[in-house]
């Protein structure tokens, strides 16, 4: 029987500790590759759960925050730095998407998870948004009807790359 | 006599047998009311499953100018006879016409009526004039043939969610506050939004807003091939994807008149009961997440990763996505994957037992979980289908009382509560999972050999041009949250001309909103979680 790979967020996190950070002898440099490391190891994500894809997201990274994990209520969106988008956006939500984005911190990254917030997916009718990126910058994209669980771990490293060196696609908006 | 035998004579040509149900035809909307009425208070037809409009304009386009516009089925069901009836109505809506409202004589009418104004323009009433799914800045009714899409650009004013009580003493206004949970929420399965009106922490009025998730399902079904279709009615409820395509696959063999082998019948039955086990698992770990216990969610989610690891290995898809095909199905059985399903089983079953047991026994649980009861009367009139009904103490299972594939070879017993609060829907799922293992392993002990998929057919399978004749069909199955019904019209052509779905979740909802006034704020996200309202299925 085949089976399925178990991963965990914590695996996917680099390494590297703050041992690699003290390279460098300018300060302002110094200041912003600690600003990345810590971005990088304290992601706080807002999952913008409308559909089937949350629940491939859910099955991999629930426990990733233990303390969390026995309530319903997680984070607000105002306070975390990334943006999990995973299901389809109809136009009855796209402002509220629109205006949830807007309220994040300046320094945020979005994920999309399944073809659905990008391209429509399966669906094609006359309430689906075709493209939220014309609206929001996405960072990565995973792709997927829906995606497995290596693929959404592998999206997942690369964002940990683009937060460690401190890339984001908001700010080329 | 029979209560076929009772209505032929009562209602003589008007009787016929069309879409694979006995339908009444009235020719005049006026009669329609007292119809209605004189079926549910003389014959039983005590539940409505579904109202269904069809819009005619472009069905043959050479046909006379007298032909009706708007075609409007009533699904009806007597449970006491297993028997469905449909009442069929032609008219058209030339000079504003209004239509009867029905919502006395079934509650559930309601959602169903504003859905076919807000879909077709057909008005029943000022009550059923209010959008339910789509978003209140679209201009016209989608579903009609000659519907383009276009959003007015003027913002529309949020109304209150509630009309304010004028019956209400002053200096109780202050004392009452407006809460809303949603669209996004993590108990939630999907996205919706709750509107409540609190009094302390009790609930005085409740209102759910949804369409949050309305992906126009029906409408791009009317594009679509037949066997394209399947992937769409795979994310209906996405916990249990397996057994919604069933249901679909099902609906179009009856459509083309298809019979399927046996092995595909048997390995149906064993993929929806599968994903029977695997809903009613993560249904009671939201239901456990809900109220705060650590232990049981980490069982409940071993039962729902076994199941996920036996999809896997059928064909790479841990949901059970595309499973099941027209004509068949589209895997053959992996070797010694019986075996290791078998072995699975008896897992599961100790994992069953080891939830109950856990759960059983902790007075916390159960003070908890008595919650939104439910009783049969209201459950009834409120057209809420499968183990939420049963939990109701209303023993109604269509793979019982009309048996489809195997299932009435197979030995299986009909769980039942007594209360309907979240204690007893939370037993009956257990209890549900437990008589889907036994479904499996006597299956799988006895699964007939032979091929999966027809081969030769009259019918051409091919996926371009399978193209059913000119005809209709109503047709349900057992999904997990109940009755899932598919009524299907075809025009001749490769695409279909029109496509229902009566998912068991909308009526769910339409339940729930009503059963909340009089309970604590607190216990409503435990009664949503246990009565399993998934969004996708609720909104389409």
């Amino acid at each position: 029987m085949a089976k399925m790979p178990k991963l965990r967020f914590d695996k996917v996190q680099s390494s590297s500790g703050i041992e690699d950070l003290a390279l460098t002898t300018r300060s302002d440099s110094f200041l912003s590759k600690f600003h990345n490391w810590v971005n990088t190891h304290s992601t706080v994500p807002f999952t913008f759960a409308t559909a089937c894809c949350s629940s491939e997201y859910y099955s991999i990274f629930d426990d990733q925050y233990l303390e969390d994990n026995f309530f319903s209520e997680k984070f607000e969106a105002q306070n975390s730095d990334l943006l999990i988008i995973s299901g389809s956006i109809n136009f009855k939500m796209y402002p509220i998407l629109k205006e949830i984005y807007q309220e994040m911190p300046k320094e945020k990254w979005v994920v999309v998870i399944g073809a659905c917030p990008m391209s429509g997916g399966p669906f094609s009718s006359f309430n689906i948004v075709p493209d939220i990126s014309k609206d929001i910058p996405v960072d990565i994209f995973i792709p997927g009807c829906p995606p497995g669980p290596e693929e959404i771990t592998n999206g997942m490293k690369l964002l940990k790359e683009r937060m460690s060196r401190g890339v984001m696609a908001c700010e080329h908006s | 006599m029979s209560i076929r035998n009772q209505l032929a004579s009562t209602f003589m040509d008007n009787l016929i047998i069309c879409s694979g149900l006995n339908t009444i035809v009235i020719d005049h909307t006026k009669n329609l009311k007292s119809t209605l009425k004189n079926l549910r208070d003389n014959y039983g037809f005590i539940m409505l499953l579904d109202i269904i409009a069809v819009d005619k304009s472009n069905n043959n386009k050479e046909s006379e100018p007298k032909d009706k516009r708007f075609q409007l089925n009533y699904i009806l069901l007597n449970m006491e006879e297993h028997f469905r009836l449909k009442v069929q109505i032609n008219f058209n809506t030339d000079n504003n016409e209004v239509l009867p409202s029905s919502t006395d004589l079934w509650t559930n009418a309601h959602w169903c009526e504003r859905e076919v104004w807000e879909m077709f323009g057909v008005s029943f009433g000022e009550k059923s004039e209010e959008r339910l799914l789509t978003p209140n800045n679209l201009i016209g009714h989608p579903l009609r043939k000659d519907f383009e899409l276009s959003l007015s650009d003027e913002t529309v004013v949020e109304k209150d969610s509630f009309q304010r009580n004028l019956g209400l003493p002053k200096y109780k206004e202050n004392l009452i506050e407006n809460v809303s949970i949603g669209p996004i929420h993590p108990g939630f399965k999907g996205s919706m939004k709750m509107n409540f009106e609190v009094e302390g922490d009790y609930i005085l009025r409740s209102k759910l807003e949804m369409g949050y998730l309305h992906r126009g399902i029906e409408k791009s079904c009317e594009q679509m091939l037949y066997g394209q279709i399947s992937t769409m009615t795979d994310k209906l409820n996405f916990f249990s994807s397996a057994a919604n395509s069933v249901g679909w696959c099902k609906a179009v063999e009856a459509l083309a008149g298809i019979d399927i082998p046996d092995r595909a019948k048997a390995l149906r039955m064993v993929i929806c009961e599968f994903a029977r086990v695997s809903d009613h698992a993560q249904c009671i770990a939201s239901t456990i997440k809900a109220t705060g216990i650590f232990e049981g969610v980490q069982i409940a989610r071993r039962i729902v990763d076994k199941v996920a690891k036996t999809f896997y290995a059928l064909n790479g898809s841990s949901k059970g996505n595309h499973l099941s095909t027209i004509g068949g199905l589209n895997f053959t059985l992996p070797v010694g994957w019986i075996n290791d399903s078998l072995s699975e089983l008896k897992q599961i079953n100790t994992l069953c037992n080891e939830l109950s047991f856990h759960l059983n026994r902790a007075n916390f649980w159960k003070e908890r979980l008595q919650t939104a009861p439910l009783n049969a009367y209201e459950a009834i009139d409120l057209g809420v289908t499968g183990p939420n009904l049963r939990s109701c103490g209303v023993n109604y299972d269509i793979r019982k009382v009309s048996p489809y594939y195997f299932y009435k070879d197979v030995d299986f017993e009909i769980p039942l509560g007594i209360n309907g609060d979240s204690y007893d829907r939370f037993l009956v799922r257990v209890e549900e999972m437990r008589q889907s293992l036994e479904i499996i392993s006597q299956v799988l002990d006895s699964l007939p050999s032979g091929k999966v998929k027809v081969e030769n057919s009259e019918i051409d399978l091919n996926l371009l041009r399978f193209a059913p004749e000119k005809s209709s069909i109503y047709s349900m199955s057992e999904a997990v949250n109940g009755e899932l019904g598919f009524y299907i019209e075809s025009d001749g052509s490769n695409r279909p001309y029109r496509v229902k779905i009566k998912a068991p979740s909308f009526f769910s909802a339409q339940a729930f909103s009503r059963m909340l006034p009089g309970t604590r704020l607190d216990n409503c996200m435990v009664s949503l979680s246990s009565m399993n309202i998934v969004v996708g299925e609720l909104d389409r």
